[in-house]
């Protein structure tokens, strides 16, 4: 006999419809698989048999073929182990076929007939409820992100028998549900607990603003993480969609816990310097798995000793940092992750780290320049902001004043966001940092006095005209966040601030004026 | 002009003293390059590598290879009994056989000034160099200098820029840039200044030219000024010689506990002379060099010349520029700049303004040219307020 079941397979961070047909006749008794599996899939067989044995059905003397369509599409994980014991069942007329219309199945089995975890079940949720079923079947430990999604019924088994029990048992079941605990996100770390620094946090809040990514130079111990682990906090609250699609991402990365409930603080992902190519933009076999920039997604992505990267990982920044995606090419397929970062970068301003204070600092002009040279102008041109910051003295650290809490940068933030968002409802963007280059003069209109001024400061040091734009999109965001609808003189002086890197180190290069 | 044997013969010897013992014992350049291989090798003074080049079998090959690169780079080699060789290199026990210079040398009796200092300087040591420097080439001194990193380029560059006269002697052969990163400054040097060296075409720098031609920086030199000198620093071999030589040594002070001023503050207490005024130097010079002159002899042409030479250091005493006509705001954003170069948020927290004012004040004395961003988001004073000069 034959009958269809449906399942869900994770395609990139998405999901899609994977039907298991299971036909049961007369032949050489065995389960024959086929619809282009990977290794684990095919062990299925085995899974599935001696899991229906333990469970108290053993397989009669049947010939079984399972075909997982569509068969050109390649399959991989653990997770069509329920739907093809679902199927058996069904093929040998223990389940009535018409009770499994509208029900998909997920789930990974032990031989003991339990059912085990797989990852990135709420995609697959958002899937079949695409699809138009009405019920979903997971694991009982996957159940809680799974019903987090409304429009679809969710179960959630312990084990095979428990799955059957919804069609064949006595006992009513109740679908799952949503049981959070209570939605949390207030901060563990506050912007108050940082003295001094004000440069580094205006420049903080600048970025947060317009979506700028920022580059802090300074010396060791001078707060640079401090302040990077910070940003996520004074970025605006995650809207519901937003939240969504960061669970999704966490949950196909395997890192999402479902007691948690849905993701509702900003990531701030701090990867080592000694991350490969994969670990950042996404790597894996045949399915790629998230990497960094796509776990900063709505977030901040922290590279701290950023000169210390691997060349090609900080080149694989390139395209995410324009386009907020990566496109991964593996050889079934293309898949696109989300990518959309902000990018808070952090380096000493010379090898021992303590330049330009000459008496601690032994480091030649050479070496210096060799050491910030190994930043690629690439990605300088990437980013719009970048500070040097000084060692806080011992007197600030133990001054005692009012410092500004994150909640109190957060409002600023999030009206500044809201003018942008206002002001660019037409456009396909929507920060400030994310102006293209066409329309830069229409909205970063100037007076002529700011005019003027950034006019000078370019012929006086002959800057590219790349510096120009980023230059005209910071003192934009510093403008909105004064309110301030047109450009001014002060917001220019102070947009031209943040640019340290620009044209080498030192003094030559070391001002506008 | 000197012939391409004594340029042969420069390249071959590191040492001012080797060629003297050579040239008395073969008399001329030419005979030490037709020389048979035993003769010299019983000059016991000379070491093995001086010997290989002098016995190389391909030194034809050598010479005719030295005098193409001196054509093409236009160098012009002089002996020290020619036309041309810089007079002040006569009087020293280990003058130079050849000089090779790049570039036009300036008037022999214009003053000039040695300016001297660490190759890793403080942004102070910076800001001095190119203040003083910069003044004083300004004020129709010559610069001079080693062409090193640090104070040594900064003060060429800084010479340079104000159109003034300036000459780099190498520790290196003539044509080689060294060290590479000043190369587009040794072309500038080239062009606008001078660059000499001792040593022949394409000698590599050796750790000991640099000690050895220090001695020629200050004897082509009027007055020495150091910068910033840590407590053991070749800076401080160019002031041992110039004292050999007669020279005036000028300091500019430090602060006490700094590395790269421990050298400066130990010289003053030796009594060297303190300066803090561009100026000082400048009067200072004329008077030297007016002295010189009249010592020298009473014709008639070099007395005028010598009248044109005081004429020429134009520089006066800087203005007390106590009034500037700044602000409140602008004007305690300022003092405080003065004392010591401040980062932004050292400003922010002495002054008390907000970032947004704090920025735009900056933006106004930079415009004024009063303060300068040194290191980005560091800034100081520019050292007087300007000069008149």
């Amino acid at each position: 006999m034959y009958c269809k079941i449906t399942s869900l397979a994770l395609k990139g961070i998405e999901a899609g419809i994977v039907a298991a047909e299971v036909d049961v006749g007369n032949g050489l008794p065995g389960i024959n698989m086929v619809g282009f599996l990977s290794a684990e899939v095919r062990e299925a067989r085995e899974r599935v048999r001696v899991a229906l044995r333990n469970s108290g059905y053993p397989l009669p003397a049947k010939k079984i073929t399972v075909n997982l369509s569509p068969a050109d599409m390649r399959k991989e994980g653990t997770a069509f182990d329920l739907a093809i014991a679902m199927g058996i069942l069904c093929g040998l007329g223990i389940i009535p076929e018409e009770l499994l219309k509208d029900c998909c199945f997920i789930g990974e089995l032990g031989l003991d007939g339990k059912l085990r975890a797989v990852p990135g079940v709420l995609s697959c949720t958002f899937a079949a409820k695409e699809a138009g079923m009405k019920r979903i079947f997971v694991p009982a430990e996957n159940a809680q992100e799974s019903a987090m999604v409304d429009g679809i019924e969710t179960y959630g088994p312990g084990t095979l028998n428990e799955a059957l029990d919804f069609f064949i048992g006595t006992g009513e079941q109740e679908p799952v549900v949503r049981d959070f605990r209570p939605e949390r996100t207030e901060l563990t770390e506050d912007f108050s607990d940082i003295r001094g620094q004000y440069l580094g946090k205006r420049a903080a809040v600048i970025a947060a603003a317009g979506g700028h990514n920022l580059l802090l130079l300074g010396p060791p111990g001078s707060g640079k993480t401090m302040l990077a682990r910070r940003i996520p906090g004074i970025l605006p609250p995650l809207s519901l969609e937003e939240s969504m699609e960061l669970t999704k991402i966490y949950s196909v990365a395997g890192m999402f816990r479902p007691e948690d409930g849905r993701i509702l603080k900003r990531p701030f992902r701090n990867p080592h310097h000694t991350c490969s190519i994969a670990g950042m933009a996404g790597g894996g076999g045949h399915q790629p798995v998230p990497g960094e920039i796509t776990l900063a997604t709505k977030g901040v992505l922290f590279l701290d000793e950023f000169p210390e990267f691997k060349r090609e990982s900080i080149e694989a920044l390139r395209q995410p940092l324009e386009e907020h995606r990566i496109v991964i090419s593996r050889l079934y397929g293309n898949y696109e992750l989300p990518a959309s970062f902000l990018l808070v970068a952090a380096m000493n301003p010379c090898p021992c780290g303590y330049y330009p204070d000459r008496n601690r600092c032994t480091c030649s002009p050479d070496r210096i320049r060799r050491y910030r040279g190994r930043v690629s102008h690439a990605i300088l041109d990437r980013i719009d902001l970048c500070v040097e910051l000084s060692a806080v003295p011992i007197t600030e650290l133990s001054k005692e004043e009012k410092r500004e809490t994150s909640a109190m940068l957060r409002a600023q933030v999030e009206a500044c966001r809201q003018i942008q968002e206002e002001r660019y409802r037409e456009e396909n963007f929507s920060l400030n940092a994310e102006i293209p280059g066409a329309l830069l003069d229409e909205y970063c209109k100037m007076t002529d006095g700011a005019n003027e001024r950034l006019i000078r400061a370019f012929v006086k040091k002959g800057f590219s005209a790349r510096l120009y734009d980023r230059i005209r999109r910071v003192a934009r965001t510093v403008a909105d966040l004064a309110g301030s609808e047109i450009i001014k003189e002060e917001h220019v002086s102070e947009a031209v601030m943040y640019h340290a890197m620009e044209g080498g180190f030192n003094r030559e290069n070391g001002g506008f004026l | 002009m000197a012939d391409s044997y004594d340029c042969w013969l420069s390249c071959a010897v590191n040492t001012a003293e080797h060629i003297e013992k050579l040239l008395a014992h073969f008399k001329t350049a030419r005979e030490v390059f037709e020389a048979d291989e035993k003769e010299l090798r019983a000059q016991d003074y000379l070491n093995e590598a001086e010997l290989t080049y002098l016995t190389d079998p391909r030194k034809e090959r050598n010479m005719e290879m030295q005098n193409r690169f001196v054509e093409q780079n236009r160098i012009r080699a002089v002996r020290y009994d020619e036309e041309g060789y810089p007079e002040r290199f006569l009087m020293l026990s280990d003058r130079p056989y050849c000089m090779f210079y790049q570039g036009t040398l300036p008037e022999k009796n214009l003053p000039a000034l040695a300016v001297v200092g660490s190759r890793r300087p403080s942004i102070y040591g910076e800001e001095m160099t190119e203040d003083f420097a910069g003044a004083l080439a300004g004020a129709g001194i010559v610069i001079i200098s080693g062409i090193a990193m640090g104070i040594d380029g900064i003060s060429h560059k800084a010479a340079l820029d104000v159109g003034g006269k300036t000459v780099g002697i190498l520790g290196s052969g003539i044509g080689v840039p060294y060290p590479k990163e000043n190369w587009t400054l040794y072309r500038e040097m080239c062009e606008k200044g001078c660059v000499m060296s001792e040593y022949g075409p394409g000698v590599p720098p050796l750790k000991y030219h640099f000690p050895h031609r220090n001695r020629l920086i200050s004897a082509l030199s009027d007055g020495i000024l150091v910068v910033e000198a840590a407590e053991r620093s070749g800076t401080l071999i160019t002031v041992d010689r110039g004292l050999e030589q007669g020279k005036e040594i000028y300091v500019i002070p430090g602060r006490i506990g700094d590395r790269m001023s421990a050298g400066c503050l130990q010289l003053i207490k030796q009594g060297a002379r303190l300066v803090t005024d561009p100026a000082e130097i400048a009067l200072d010079l004329a008077e030297i060099v007016n002295n010189r002159l009249q010592n020298e002899t009473n014709r008639e042409d070099i007395s005028e010349n010598s009248k044109n030479c005081a004429n020429s250091i134009k520089l006066s005493k800087k203005s007390e520029n106590g009034n500037l006509g700044l602000a409140r705001d602008e004007k305690v954003v300022y003092d405080l700049c003065r004392l010591d170069t401040r980062h932004f948020d050292a400003l922010l927290q002495g002054s008390g303004l907000t970032v947004a004012r704090l920025s735009e004040i900056l933006y106004g004395l930079q415009a004024k040219g009063l303060i300068r961003q040194t290191v980005p988001n560091y800034y100081s004073v520019t050292g007087f307020g300007g000069y008149n000069g």
